[in-house]
């Protein structure tokens, strides 16, 4: 599989970004690449600016990178097929959002399913403090971090093992690229305590 | 309770013993402390999650190419569109009535007829120097040796400046050498001899001419070859199919 080819093919792309590491997001890039004529078909059959095209386009290809990694995306249908059925469901939505002007609804804040794991009691319990906690500072204190800490937080947050980020930040071992990682977390929550 | 964050990510990841695990939810029950350190754990991923989104975003927002008015099947239907309207101009424009047709037609001329000259001389003495002369040029001209044959013509042309076998065949000489001035000038001559019965010279000389194509040739080619319908000179059938091509 040649990285340098003008156009990989669907197989070749979705392999890359399997493999993970860091050819990943090369391999992540082909893919936008590849399809990006999605934004000027999207402009001509949704009547959505540009602008907001390549902004549905961009979240329509990090859902496919996540749907790949996860296997969600399991290539019974070609990958355009399914990256162009998401592209017009989110175009629709977008369409919906400028139409109704319900936009907050969707930027609402919502966890994933880890949350579903803990028993009814403590989940209630954490559920509470999160509604409580002030997002807004937890941003800024993660934008305030230091490259090398925020990095490794952003890389954990997008779903890297610690294999992978001992890898694209230079750590012998996954191990160590752990306790960097959890040092990080509590430099973090060090800030955050306060507030939280 | 331990609420150092690799206890809560062994939870949250499942990696605690079903003890661990038992006591760690019996803490989190009455424990703030632990409650908080979970709380704080899963939010930061959450929003860690969300930044790195927004950046990676970012970075594939860099990526896009500026916009192509078309998407891919508009651009293969401009593509056949395309050929097909350089067909139809093709068709419409191509070069039937144009200096190019004339200059074509007479490429065909030259190779139908100046490529081999008649041997047979009349109108002269046999054993003359010039008619021996000029059979020997006009056999170099059909063996192909035309640089000797120019020299041959223009060396009897020295001694008879005005012989119109000589200006003849030195012009067509000329113009197959595609040294277009020569062969003007030496038709030219040939065209003031005005005491031939027959006289090819200003039919040929705008043959010369439009060989040579230079910005005023085809016009004055042009003017040659009315005057060789005009006046009746030889070429004239020639000179009207070369008239209606321009």
């Amino acid at each position: 599989m040649r990285l340098s080819s003008r156009q990989l093919s669907d197989a070749d792309i979705m392999t890359g970004i399997r493999a993970g590491g860091s050819q990943r997001r090369l391999y992540e890039n082909k893919l936008y690449e590849k399809y990006q004529y999605l934004i000027t078909d999207g402009v001509r059959k949704h009547r959505l600016t540009e602008d907001e095209c390549a902004s549905v386009y961009s979240d329509t290809v990090l859902a496919m990178f996540d749907n790949i990694v996860s296997a969600r995306f399991e290539g019974r249908s070609e990958l355009k097929t399914y990256l162009y059925q998401i592209f017009t469901n989110k175009c629709v939505d977008e369409i919906r959002k400028k139409t109704t002007k319900r936009s907050s609804v969707h930027d609402a804040f919502s966890l994933d399913d880890s949350l579903l794991q803990l028993p009814d009691e403590a989940r209630s319990i954490v559920q509470k403090l999160i509604a409580q906690s002030d997002l807004e500072k937890l941003h800024k204190h993660l934008n305030e971090l230091g490259d090398k800490c925020r990095s490794m937080i952003l890389s954990w947050g997008e779903g890297y093992s610690d294999d992978e980020i001992a890898l694209t930040m230079g750590y012998n071992t996954a191990a160590v690229a752990k306790t960097s990682r959890l040092r990080c977390l509590d430099k973090l929550r060090e800030r955050f305590r306060d507030i939280l | 309770m331990n609420t150092d964050l690799e206890t809560i990510e062994n939870y949250v990841t499942g990696q605690l013993t079903p003890d661990e695990r038992v006591r760690f939810e019996a803490a989190l029950r009455t424990d703030p402390a632990v409650a908080e350190a979970l709380a704080f754990y899963m939010l930061t991923k959450q929003v860690a999650g969300e930044q790195a989104r927004e950046q990676r975003k970012a970075e594939l927002d860099a990526l896009r190419k500026p916009a192509s008015m078309w998407s891919v099947p508009m651009r293969w239907a401009a593509a056949a569109s395309i050929t097909v309207l350089l067909g139809l101009g093709w068709y419409f424009l191509r070069p039937t009535n144009s200096p190019e047709m004339a200059t074509r037609l007479a490429d065909d001329y030259v190779a139908e007829h100046f490529m081999e000259l008649p041997t047979t001389m009349d109108g002269g003495s046999s054993g003359s120097t010039t008619v021996d002369s000029l059979k020997t040029a006009v056999g170099l001209v059909n063996s192909g040796k035309l640089a000797e044959a120019d020299a041959l013509f223009l060396d009897i042309l020295k001694r008879q400046p005005t012989n119109d076998r000589a200006l003849k065949y030195a012009g067509i000489v000329s113009l197959r050498q595609g040294n277009y001035d020569q062969a003007i000038t030496l038709f030219h001559r040939l065209s003031e001899r005005t005491d031939l019965y027959s006289n090819p010279g200003l039919f040929y000389e705008s043959l010369a001419l439009l060989k040579r194509g230079l910005p005023m040739d085809k016009e004055q080619a042009k003017k040659l070859l009315d005057e060789v319908i005009t006046r009746n000179l030889d070429g004239k059938a020639e000179a009207e199919k070369l008239i209606k091509s321009f």
